[in-house]
């Protein structure tokens, strides 16, 4: 049984974006094994696609490190400290380019459900409705009950309704 | 991050459902055909291949690329007469916008099947992907309406892109955590458990800008987005 998943509000780096935007991922490291094929994809990757995306990205320092024997994993690091390890044992090459540009377009925020998919620091422009908002001010010196204020309809629906079944019960006569 | 990418700013305002990718509906404004790949398995030779591409438009006039169809003629069209006090309510509203201590601006965005209302530096979470890399800054395209302190301008639905320009920066795509999705169907052996995990695209919005009160002033958009 898989835990509780934890839940949070939208966070961003340091206002990423409002003036200019800084790639938060800053490093990421490709773990493989010269000669197992868990790592084909990932020597594949590394042959044919590597040069590409470094040319692409130059904000991103790309790592290669070689270990015997051992599973495919790439690490990304991010700005704010957090790490995020990927295994991707026998994944084709397009795969691994796949999470390689995800891992690239992330803020390295912790992963959580996100209870509001916007966040505001200033919530209102115009001020906070409310009930009296573009109502006439004088209502607030006016007492109730009063014949020239208006509270309800003249004639509920009630009395439209038994009003119109007693012509139909005249005419019936 | 190239600063080709940075400089030309792209348009978005429609469910993707809808995209137009391929095709040229927007006559002369569609600069060059994108692959239409699913977001999903984009990798990142697609996004640079973009990039060229658009390095190359820097030079001609299409310096932009729609992401989405443009707005049908419709739903910007409004052919109603004016009247004397429509034209007073505009000069006033003209005098407020000229005044430098008008305060912030807000506005009402479509947005893949949603309506937002932001104000500069809001963070926006889209349920969807987009293909507009990390960094780049978009147009919003389909603002509904505008507003500041003393004034409102509704658009019926949208208000024309001569009017009002809202910009973004996508400053993250991601994916969601992930979700499970369990079918359970009590004596009748059938029980199917599904994990998905969705794409998210975090936006800033950067800009709020009511370029003219005039909607029928027919502003070069070409030189309006080239920012």
């Amino acid at each position: 049984m898989a835990g509780r998943i934890p839940s949070g509000f939208i966070k961003s780096a340091l206002h990423n974006g409002v003036g200019r935007y800084v790639n938060q991922c800053q490093r990421i490291t490709l773990k493989f094994c010269k000669e197992h094929g868990d790592s084909r994809g990932m020597r594949d990757f590394i042959e044919q696609e590597l040069l590409d995306f470094t040319r692409s990205n130059p904000g991103v320092v790309m790592y290669l490190q070689p270990r015997r024997h051992r599973k495919p994993v790439i690490v990304a690091e991010y700005l704010n400290g957090y790490k995020e390890n990927l295994y991707v044992p026998n994944y084709p090459k397009d795969e691994i380019c796949k999470w390689v540009e995800h891992l690239r377009c992330k803020q390295g925020m912790t992963p959580m459900r996100l209870r509001k998919y916007q966040h505001t620091d200033n919530p209102s422009i115009q001020g906070i409705w409310n009930p009296f908002t573009n109502k006439d001010p004088s209502a607030n010196v006016t007492t109730y009950p009063n014949p020239n204020v208006r509270v309800s309809a003249p004639e509920s629906a009630t009395d439209r309704l038994l009003k119109l079944a007693q012509e139909l019960r005249e005419k019936d006569n | 991050m190239s600063t080709s990418c940075a400089s030309h700013v792209l348009r978005i305002a429609r469910q993707f459902g809808r995209l137009n990718l391929t095709g040229s509906s927007v006559a002369g404004q569609m600069a060059y055909k994108v692959a239409p790949v699913h977001p999903a398995h984009c990798k990142y030779s697609t996004s640079s291949c973009h990039r060229e591409k658009a390095s190359t438009l820097l030079n001609s006039k299409l310096n932009h690329k729609e992401f989405s169809t443009a707005a049908e003629p419709h739903e910007t069209e409004q052919k109603d007469e004016e009247f004397p006090s429509d034209i007073a309510v505009i000069n006033q509203v003209d005098t407020e916008l000229q005044n430098l201590n008008r305060g912030r601006l807000f506005a009402v965005v479509f947005l893949f099947g949603t309506q937002r209302k932001v104000t500069t530096e809001d963070t926006l979470v889209m349920n969807s992907n987009i293909t507009a890399n990390v960094g780049d800054r978009i147009r919003l395209q389909k603002v509904m309406m505008v507003g500041g302190n003393n004034f409102t301008l509704i658009g019926r639905p949208i208000l024309s892109l001569n009017m009002v320009r809202v910009e973004a920066t996508v400053i993250e795509k991601t994916l969601d955590v992930v979700k499970p999705v369990f079918k359970f169907k009590r004596r009748k052996q059938y029980r199917n458990l599904k994990l998905s995990r969705d794409h998210l695209c975090f936006l800033r919005i950067n800009s709020i800008e009511i370029l003219s009160l005039d909607q029928n002033n027919q502003t070069d958009t070409d030189s309006i987005t080239a920012v």
